[in-house]
C-alpha cells in the first residue's frame, strides 16, 4: 500500500497553523509549519516541550481539542488530498487506518476498562471486513507479533495487568495491525524506563521495516533521533527553526538553537567536560515579539533579530533549510 | 466472592455496635431519658411512682454499661418490645411498613437515575447546545427549590386543582400504583437537578481523558466513544455517587410519606419522634442502618463489575 | 558585539514581558479571584449575596419597625391580599402579622443558621480529617470507623433527633448540622492530607526541621483552601433547604419566623387560595439558593479548574 504517484510526498503539510484561544490570549502552538512524509521515510520531529510537535501530529488526525484549538490555516494532504477540507466521517475511515498513532503515556491512553484484546479487534471492526473470529485471531497474531509471549493471555487482560513497556507494545500493535501507510509516534518512549526505551525503539524500527510504513517519529530526546530517523525537523515556539538530513543536521548545524541541543547532549568518553546549556526559558507563546522568537536566548543574537521575524532558508543543499537572520541578508 | 460478602458481613458487627452507641449516647446518655419518661405519660397519670415504674421498665435505672449491652442485644434480636403508642410489637410495625416504603422508592429512584443519566448522557454529547444550555438551567433552578415547596406545589395543582392524580390514599397491593405516580413524579423532579449536573461534568470529565484521544485516533465515531468508552468508564464515579445519594431516599420518602399518606417506614418514624416512641424511633433507625449498609455491600460487588482494576478479594 | 546585545536584554528581562501581561507574577489564589472577577454570572450572584447579608443584618435590629411588624399579632387584619397597601406589601398571615417583614426576619434565620453550622462544621473535619491523614496508622483506623459509622446513619434521623431531645434552639440546630455534616469533608482532607505527606515539598520541610504542626498549618492546609471554602459553600446551601425539612417536622427554630416555617405554616393556607407566606418565602429562598449554587460553582471552577466532582450532594 506504500506506493504513491512518483515524486508526490505521501503526506504533504503546507502552512499548517493551529491556535489555542485560551483565555490568557491567542496561543500560536503550530504556525505556519509546512513539510512533508514520503513513503517509507522515517522523520523526526524536535524540539522541547510545548514547541508544538506534538499539537502538529494531532492536527493531522483531527485530534485538536475544539474549543480552545483551532486550525485557522494551512493544507495537510494526504495521498493529494486535503484533510481539513475532508468530511469527518471519511477522515475517521483515514485514522487508525492508513494514519495511525502512538501516544506517550501507555498508561493512560489505554482504556482502563476493556481487555487490551478488545482494544485492538475495536480498530479491525471498524476498518476491515473481518468476522468477530477472524478479528480477534489477528490480534492475537498482532500482539504475538509486537514480542509479547503468551498472547492469548495478554489480549484477555486489562492495561493495569501488563506493564509500561506492555502497554507501549499494545498501543504499538493496534496502531498498527491496519498496516497503516504512515505512523505518528508521539513520544513514544518518553514514559518508560532507560532500557525498555531501546527495545521500544527497536520494535518501532523492526515494524517499520516490515510494513514499510512511513514513521513521523516526535522526541525531545536527540539520541532517539540520531539512531532512529532520515530526516529531522527542529521546532521551536511553533515555528520550524531548521530542516535537513540526519547527518547534515548532527554534523553542521546551522541554528543556534540546533547548535544549543547538539552541544547539550552528554556525550561518553569526555568526563570532567561542563555539559552546555542553552541560556534562559522558552518564550511565552502569548503575544510573542516580533522578532525571531529565539533570540532573547540567542548568543549570536543581533538587533535585527529582534525586530524582524527570520525566513526559512536553503544553506548548503536542497535539504537543508534554516530559520536564521544570520543566513541570509 | 462468597468469602468476600462473609467478610463484608462480618464487618458490619463494629459498624453496628457503632450505631448503638451513637443511639446510646443520644438517647441515654445526653438526657433523653427523663423527657422520655415525662412524656410517654399521659398528663394525669404523671406521678413519681409511675415514672419510677417505667424507668425500671425500660432499664433506664440501671448503670450506662449496662444499659448499653441491652441496646446492643434489642438490636442484634430485633426485639425492641412493644411500641407504647400503637400498643403493638415493632417488630410487626416494622414490617408492615417496610415493603409500602420500597414501592415508593425503588422504582422512583430507578426511574429517577435512568432518565437523568440519558439526559445528561445527551447534554454531554451535545455540549453548548440548546439541550445542554436548557437542562444546565434546569438544574440549577432544580437545586434551589427546596423538596417541600415542589411537593406542596405538585400535589395542589397537579392533584387537587387539576384532579391528574389522587390527592392522598392508599390500598394494599398492586392498586397501590394509583396512589404512587404522583410521588414517584414529584420524586424524580427533585433529584434530577443534582444528578444531571453531576452525571454530565462526569462524562465531560471522562471525555477529556487520554484514552478517548486514542479511540478517536483508532477512527471511532463520537457516537461510539460515548457509548463504548465514556459511558462505560464513568459508570465508576457515577456508581460512588449513587451510593452516596441513599440517605437522601430517606428525606424524600419521609416528605412524600407524610404528605400523601403512604403507610411506610418514613411516616413511622416521624410519627414515633414526635410521640416520643423510642422503641420504635430505635427500630426505625436500625432498619435504615442496615439498608444503607447493605447497599453498599451491592455496590461494592458492583464496582467488581464496573471496573476490572477492583478485585473482591 | 553581538554577545553584548544579548545580555543587556536578558537584563532588562525577556522581551515577551515588554507588555505586562497581567497573568504574569501571580499567586494562585490572586489568579483564581482575577478569574472569578472576569465570570460576569458569578459577581452577579456575588452582589445578590451581598444584598442577603445586608438584610439578614437588617433583621437582627428592628429597623423600620421590621420586628414589631414581623412579631405582633393584629387579628383584625388576618390574610391581607399581597400588594393592596403599601403598609403590608406581601399582605399578612393567618395572625395579621406583615409578611414581607417576616420573610426578612426569616432571611436572618437561615443566613446565620448556615454560617453557624458551616463554622462548626470546619474545623470538626479539618482536625479529624487532617490528623487522620497526616499520622495515618491507629488514629486514622478510629477516625475512619469513627467516619462509617456517622456515614450508616442518615444524617437527618440525628438531626432530628438531637434536636428533639436537645431542644428546638438556634445553637442546637447548627450544631446537629455540624455533627453530621462534617464527613464529607473531611475525608478530602484526609486523602489529601496522605498524598500530601509524600510529596518533596513536605519532606524537604521536614528536613529543614519544622514539626508536625507547623507543617500540617502551613504547608498542606494552605492546598486545600479550595474544598474547605467550596464545600462550606454547598454546606450553606444544604442547611438551608434542611431547615425547611424541620419546620415541617416541627423542629426548626421557635418562636421566630424562618422561611421553613412561613412555608411549613402555608401548607393549610394553600387550599383557600392564601400563597402569600408560601409564595414569598420560597421566591427568596430560591433567588438566594441560585445565587449561592451559580457562586459555588464558579468559586470552584475557579480555584481550581480540575477540581470538578470532588464535592458531591449536600443535604435535600
Amino acid at each position: 500500500m506504500a506506493d504513491t504517484a512518483a515524486g508526490a510526498p505521501l503526506l504533504d503539510v503546507r502552512g499548517l497553523k493551529t491556535y489555542f484561544h485560551t483565555e490568557e490570549g491567542l496561543v500560536r502552538a503550530v504556525d505556519d509549519v509546512s513539510f512533508s512524509v514520503s513513503s517509507s521515510e522515517v522523520l523526526g520531529l524536535v524540539g522541547e516541550s510545548g514547541c508544538g510537535k506534538s499539537v502538529t501530529a494531532f492536527s493531522i488526525l483531527d485530534l485538536i481539542p475544539v474549543p480552545p484549538g483551532r486550525i485557522e490555516g494551512g493544507e495537510i494532504l494526504f495521498r493529494g488530498k486535503d484533510l481539513l477540507k475532508t468530511e469527518s466521517h471519511e477522515r475517521r475511515r483515514i485514522s487508525g487506518n492508513h494514519i495511525s498513532m502512538i501516544f506517550q503515556e501507555p498508561m493512560t491512553a489505554l482504556n482502563p476498562v476493556m481487555m487490551v484484546g478488545s482494544q485492538i479487534t475495536e480498530v479491525l471492526k471498524l476498518h476491515t471486513l473481518l468476522d468477530s473470529h477472524d478479528r480477534w485471531e489477528k490480534a492475537i497474531e498482532m500482539i504475538a507479533k509486537v514480542g509479547i509471549s503468551e498472547p492469548r493471555k495478554t489480549a484477555k487482560s486489562y492495561p493495569h495487568e501488563l506493564s509500561g513497556g506492555m502497554r507501549q507494545r499494545i498501543m504499538i500493535a493496534m496502531a498498527l495491525v491496519c498496516d497503516p501507510d504512515i505512523l505518528i509516534a508521539d513520544e513514544p518512549t518518553t514514559a518508560l524506563d532507560v532500557t525498555i526505551q531501546a527495545q521500544i525503539l527497536e520494535l518501532i524500527k523492526a515494524m517499520q521495516r516490515e510494513t514499510s510504513a512511513a514513521v513521523i517519529l516526535i522526541t525531545h530526546d536527540l539520541a532517539v533521533i540520531a539512531e532512529t530517523v532520515n530526516r529531522v525537523i527542529v521546532m521551536y515556539a511553533g515555528k520550524i527553526v531548521e530542516s535537513g538530513d540526519v547527518k547534515t543536521i548532527f554534523t553542521e548545524p546551522k541554528h543556534p538553537y540546533t547548535q544549543g541541543l547538539l552541544k547539550s547532549i552528554p556525550v561518553l568518553g569526555e568526563p570532567g567536560k561542563l555539559l552546555e546549556s542553552i541560556k534562559g526559558r522558552v518564550p511565552n507563546l502569548i503575544d510573542l515579539p516580533p522578532g525571531c522568537h529565539f533570540a532573547n536566548r540567542c548568543p549570536f543574537a543581533r538587533e535585527r533579530c529582534f525586530e524582524e521575524h527570520p525566513r526559512l532558508v536553503e544553506v548548503d543543499s536542497d535539504e537543508h533549510e534554516v530559520r536564521c537572520n544570520l543566513y541570509y541578508d | 466472592m462468597i468469602n468476600y460478602i462473609i467478610r463484608r458481613l462480618l464487618n458490619l458487627i463494629p459498624i453496628i455496635l457503632g450505631v448503638a452507641m451513637v443511639f446510646f449516647l443520644i438517647f441515654n446518655v445526653i438526657g433523653g431519658q427523663e423527657k422520655y419518661l415525662y412524656n410517654l405519660l399521659p398528663a394525669k397519670s404523671r406521678t413519681a411512682e409511675q415514672i419510677d415504674f417505667y424507668r425500671s421498665k425500660y432499664g433506664l435505672d440501671r448503670p450506662f454499661f449496662v444499659q448499653y449491652f441491652d441496646l446492643v442485644k434489642q438490636m442484634v434480636t430485633f426485639d425492641f418490645g412493644k411500641s407504647e403508642t400503637r400498643k403493638l410489637p415493632v417488630s410487626t410495625l416494622i414490617k408492615r411498613h417496610v415493603p409500602n416504603s420500597a414501592k415508593l422508592t425503588f422504582p422512583a429512584f430507578f426511574f429517577e437515575i435512568v432518565i437523568s443519566l440519558t439526559l445528561a448522557s445527551l447534554a454531554a454529547y451535545y455540549r453548548g447546545s440548546w439541550l445542554d444550555r436548557s437542562l444546565t438551567v434546569i438544574s440549577v433552578i432544580g437545586m434551589s427549590i427546596p423538596m417541600l415547596v415542589l411537593i406542596m406545589l405538585g400535589q395542589q395543582f397537579l392533584a387537587y386543582r387539576l384532579g391528574l392524580f389522587p390527592i392522598s390514599g392508599w390500598v394494599r397491593g398492586i392498586g397501590a400504583v394509583r396512589y404512587l405516580v404522583l410521588p414517584w413524579i414529584l420524586w424524580c423532579l427533585v433529584s434530577i437537578g443534582y444528578d444531571i449536573r453531576f452525571f454530565r461534568t462526569t462524562l465531560l470529565e471522562e471525555a477529556h481523558k487520554d484514552y478517548v484521544r486514542t479511540a478517536k485516533a483508532k477512527g471511532l465515531g463520537s457516537r461510539t466513544i460515548m457509548v463504548r468508552h465514556i459511558l462505560r468508564n464513568g459508570m465508576i464515579p457515577i456508581l460512588t455517587y449513587v451510593v452516596m445519594e441513599i440517605p437522601f431516599l430517606l428525606t424524600g420518602a419521609l416528605l412524600l410519606e407524610r404528605f400523601f399518606s403512604i403507610p411506610g417506614i418514613g411516616d413511622l418514624m416521624v410519627n414515633s419522634i414526635a410521640s416520643y416512641d423510642y422503641p420504635v424511633l430505635k427500630a426505625t433507625i436500625l432498619v435504615y442502618t442496615l439498608f444503607f449498609v447493605g447497599f453498599m455491600l451491592i455496590t461494592d460487588i458492583l464496582y467488581a463489575l464496573v471496573d476490572p482494576r477492583v478485585r473482591l478479594s | 558585539m553581538s554577545t553584548t546585545i544579548a545580555t543587556q536584554v536578558s537584563g532588562a528581562g525577556t522581551v515577551s514581558e515588554k507588555k505586562p501581561n497581567k497573568y504574569v507574577g501571580k499567586s494562585p489564589l490572586q489568579l483564581s479571584i482575577l478569574r472569578l472577577r472576569r465570570n460576569r454570572l458569578a459577581m452577579v450572584s456575588f452582589w445578590i449575596l451581598m444584598v442577603y447579608v445586608v438584610i439578614s443584618i437588617a433583621g437582627n435590629f428592628n429597623v423600620f419597625g421590621l420586628r414589631t411588624a414581623a412579631m405582633e399579632f393584629s387579628l383584625d387584619n388576618r390574610y391581607v391580599a399581597p400588594f393592596q397597601t403599601w403598609q403590608h406589601i406581601f399582605g399578612t398571615d393567618n395572625f395579621g402579622r406583615d409578611v414581607f417583614a417576616r420573610v426578612i426576619m426569616g432571611t436572618r434565620v437561615s443566613l446565620f443558621l448556615g454560617a453557624a453550622a458551616g463554622l462548626l462544621m470546619v474545623p470538626l473535619a479539618i482536625a479529624i480529617g487532617s490528623l487522620s491523614g497526616y499520622y495515618g496508622g491507629f488514629v486514622d483506623d478510629i477516625m475512619m470507623y469513627v467516619m462509617s459509622v456517622v456515614v450508616a446513619i442518615p444524617a437527618l434521623l440525628i438531626i432530628m433527633s438531637l434536636v428533639q431531645i436537645m431542644g428546638r434552639t438556634f445553637f442546637i440546630i447548627a450544631l446537629a448540622f455540624a455533627v453530621t455534616g462534617w464527613v464529607g469533608l473531611a475525608r478530602v482532607i484526609r486523602g489529601s492530607f496522605m498524598q500530601a505527606r509524600e510529596y518533596e515539598y513536605v519532606l524537604a520541610a521536614r528536613c529543614l526541621g519544622a514539626g508536625d504542626a507547623r507543617i500540617i498549618f502551613k504547608h498542606i492546609m494552605p492546598n486545600l483552601f479550595h474544598f474547605v471554602i467550596v464545600r462550606f459553600v454547598l454546606n450553606y446551601v444544604g442547611v438551608i433547604k434542611s431547615e425547611v425539612l424541620l419546620a415541617y417536622l416541627g423542629l426548626s427554630v421557635i418562636g421566630v419566623p424562618s422561611w421553613g416555617n412561613m412555608i411549613d405554616e402555608s401548607k393549610l393556607e394553600l387550599m383557600a387560595n392564601n400563597w402569600q407566606n408560601m409564595i414569598a418565602a420560597t421566591l427568596f429562598m430560591f433567588v438566594f439558593l441560585v445565587a449561592l449554587n451559580i457562586f459555588g460553582d464558579s468559586l470552584r471552577d475557579a480555584l481550581d479548574p480540575k477540581l470538578k466532582n470532588v464535592i458531591n450532594r449536600v443535604e435535600n
